[in-house]
């Protein structure tokens, strides 16, 4: 007996075969067809940039006026919406309320969905007919190609056969028929035939993430470990320079500054590493770059929170908001312009030049400049996260009962030193143990983060209240301006007062017990 | 998920043409829908095209779930499946009754179904048995298509007596006339006394060769020909029963 077929069977065939004729072959074999189509579309495909669809099984395309999300495995439908523009790229709140946008919007709230690859295909499908007429599935016979008129010939050939419900068994001596003629067909996976189509687009589908996935060698001098992290830093900035000048989501810019702040940090915690005086000069330098991107980042995050300041506030304050939105996005267009122009100038890329050139030497540098340069990176990294973690416990410790900003303030920074350090060494570790010691950190950042968050934007809403008394205030901009921060102020007491709770169970016998096992347990 | 039973102590009534358009019109407004053929003639299923596996009989309709899961047919319409009766279903009576608590058995059988469609339509073998009481337990609705004659009228009264000995819900039953001829002085009398009686739909269903041709389309009037006069009464009638009975 034949085994039945899943839900969807693809067939593909050699592209230099002549052009089959289904329905003959299916005719040969007792199978009647009906109702043939025959259409010619353009067919996109969208994801994040960081592959966000793909990673969560799915993939998002569009042909016509419809795009549709599909599980990668199956090809399933999950989710469409009509798609009546040619748009490169859209986000969520693109679509109308509905199932696709909350899809959309749950495969990244965030980044932008933008087209990777497209392809030119005909598809011919037909319905499949047993002795009594009835429907016992759909046949697809797709080609798919390139969009450039000049290249000859598709991609992929391929048959999808889908059986209706209860038809499986009958659908395999389909199968079998088809198979029988086509001697060099095989069978294939519908993620599969995704991987082939972005293969033949020049795409690698998961090829970009900021997360550190570089595995170190404990043994290695940390000189040259330092410099493949930087390496890999580096390469982050300059991968999210595009989406930056064309300011395609936010994340581009946060990604790029994470890379600064990560290349500055290893800088300042693995002293005696590179020539002090080399390291001075491009900490400086990296710090120049990273103050440039400061202020659009901070109209980036105010923007992103429109929804939920705007919600916090009682309807009748939130009119006031829309001028004061509307002068961040005018103030955002015009800083934006600023730090396109700066990535496109000369100083930029003489810079980067110098930069990648120092990244380059792999040569130990002088023993008296950098005594440590030799040290393998396992002792190296051990004493620099225990050094930091250490500190963290003893600045956590003096913070008053009174928790004065300054005290959080500097404590938080304290925590992303470590935090740092354990993702550039975390393949050094074993990743149960980083994996937990990480997750206790996490939650005291929380903390401490949203406090400064809250700290920081309030200071910005006084002065925004200070510029717009100068100028001849607006009332109802004051009533919300001091509606935001009354949340602001009651959500920033709110962690501070929990933050002694927190840090207590971080700095608790089992965390430590959990940094030591770490520490000392190296791969 | 609605249960709706087209059921009728008598035959040749009408209820599978009832059970196959007003599925396909649940399918297109109320999707999705699954139309269980209970009755080992098999009309339905012949009206759809569909023959049951080789493997599925009375038996594995009473195993329940997985089995009848896995025996589902779609038809060649989106959102519409059929459960296939089989000839073995002629004992499903005897059967029936060797199980323990057989009023309960269909409802029961069909649980998993719940999640998967938002109606089901049985349609029924003409007799009052085992297997009666049990698609009465397990209906929302209990649809019952009438010729407008005095014998039907008389055997749908044999049908609220049995409710009330039994102690059934009688608010379930819902009658309307089909095979309606106004020409007929008789036709003419019953619908007058009893068209807007309390538990009768208004919409009938007129007499219409159309109707009689399902079994040379052999898929739904409604679908074929939907402007057919039947097909327009049938449309009636579904939009009535979901407005009435608030499915």
């Amino acid at each position: 007996m034949m085994t039945g077929l899943p839900a969807t069977e693809i067939i593909k065939f050699n592209t230099c075969t002549d052009s089959i004729s289904v329905p003959h072959i299916l005719r040969n074999s007792g199978f009647n067809t009906a109702s043939p189509e025959r259409r010619k579309a353009r067919r996109h495909y969208f994801d994040t940039f960081e592959w966000q669809a793909f990673s969560r099984g799915l993939v998002i395309q569009s042909e016509g006026r419809t795009i549709s999300i599909n599980a990668l495995s199956t090809g399933r439908t999950v989710a469409t919406a009509s798609f009546p523009s040619t748009s490169a790229c859209f986000g969520s709140e693109y679509f109308p309320l509905g199932n696709f946008s909350t899809l959309l919007s749950k495969i990244s709230p965030l980044r932008a969905f933008c087209r990777v690859a497209s392809f030119e295909v005909e598809v011919h499908s037909l319905r499949v007919l047993d002795h009594d007429e009835k429907t016992i599935g759909i046949v697809t016979d797709e080609s798919i190609g390139s969009i450039a008129s000049d290249k000859k010939g598709p991609y992929v050939h391929i048959l999808t056969l889908t059986p209706f419900r209860g038809y499986s068994e009958e659908m395999a001596h389909v199968r079998k028929a088809l198979q029988g003629e086509m001697p060099e067909s095989v069978s294939l996976e519908n993620s599969g035939l995704f991987r082939t189509l972005m293969h033949e687009s020049g795409k690698e589908p998961g090829d970009y993430s900021s997360k550190i996935s570089l595995k170190l060698d404990s043994q290695a001098p940390v000189h040259e470990s330092a410099l493949r992290l930087l390496r890999f830093t580096t390469e982050v900035m300059r991968r999210n320079e595009e989406g930056i000048r064309k300011s395609i989501d936010t994340e581009f810019l946060h990604d790029y500054r994470v890379s600064l702040r990560r290349a500055r940090s290893i800088f300042a915690q693995l002293k005696g590493v590179f020539d002090p005086q080399t390291a001075n000069r491009f900490r400086k330098e990296l710090k120049g770059l990273a103050g440039r991107t400061s202020k659009l980042r901070d109209l980036d995050v105010y923007l992103l929170q429109q929804h939920k300041f705007s919600a916090t506030l009682p309807p009748a304050l939130r009119g006031g908001l829309i001028p004061f939105f509307a002068s961040i996005t005018s103030a955002r267009q015009k800083i934006h312009r600023q730090l396109k122009r700066y990535l496109a100038s000369e100083d930029y890329r003489k810079f980067m030049s110098e930069w990648e050139e120092f990244l380059s030497v792999t040569i130990l540098p002088d023993a008296q400049n950098a005594p440590v340069a030799s040290t393998a990176t396992g002792k190296s990294a051990s004493a620099a996260i225990r050094k930091s973690w250490k500190r963290l416990l003893r600045n956590g410790r003096l913070v008053s009962r009174e928790t004065t900003d300054e005290e959080l303030h500097e404590l938080r920074i304290d925590c992303k030193k470590l935090r740092y350090l354990m993702e550039f060494f975390a393949s050094l570790f074993p990743t149960d143990k980083t994996g937990a010691a990480v997750r206790h950190l996490k939650k005291l950042q929380e903390n401490l983060g949203e406090f400064v968050d809250c700290s920081v934007q309030l200071k910005f809403l006084h002065e925004q209240l200070d510029a717009a008394a100068r100028n001849g205030c607006d009332p109802s901009l004051a009533a919300s301006l001091g509606g935001l921060m009354t949340r602001l102020y009651e959500q920033q007491e709110e962690t501070r007062s929990i933050f002694h709770n927190i840090f207590r169970s971080f700095d608790s016998d089992r965390t430590a017990i959990l940094f030591e096992e770490m520490l000392t347990d190296k791969k | 998920m609605k249960t709706i039973a087209l059921y009728s102590i008598k035959g040749g009534v009408g209820k599978t043409a009832a059970a196959v358009n007003l599925s396909y019109l649940s399918a297109l407004n109320a999707p999705p829908c699954l139309i269980c053929d209970l009755d080992p003639q098999g009309a339905s299923s012949y009206y759809f095209r569909i023959t049951a596996s080789k493997k599925y009989d009375s038996d594995k309709f009473l195993k329940g779930n997985k089995k009848i899961h896995r025996n589902i047919k779609a038809t060649d319409f989106e959102n519409l499946d059929l459960l296939p009766s089989d000839f073995s279903y002629r004992n499903l009576d005897i059967e029936l009754s060797e199980e323990k608590k057989p009023q309960k058995k269909l409802k029961k059988n069909l649980e998993s179904l719940s999640d998967d469609y938002s109606h089901v339509f049985f349609d029924c073998p003409p007799n009052l048995t085992l297997l009666s009481e049990s698609v009465f337990s397990a209906s929302d609705i209990i649809l019952v298509p009438m010729i407008p004659t005095t014998l039907s009228i008389r055997t749908y009264n044999q049908l609220i007596d049995f409710f009330t000995a039994n102690n059934l819900d009688r608010s379930k039953i819902r009658a309307f006339f089909t095979m309606v001829e106004k020409r007929k002085a008789m036709h003419r009398e019953i619908l007058a006394e009893y068209g807007t009686a309390p538990g009768f739909l208004r919409q009938t269903i007129p007499y219409n060769s159309e109707v009689e041709k399902m079994g040379v389309y052999r898929a739904p009037l409604t679908a074929v020909k939907p402007n057919s006069i039947a097909s327009k009464a049938y449309r009636g009638l579904f939009e009535e029963l979901m407005a009435e009975s608030g499915l």
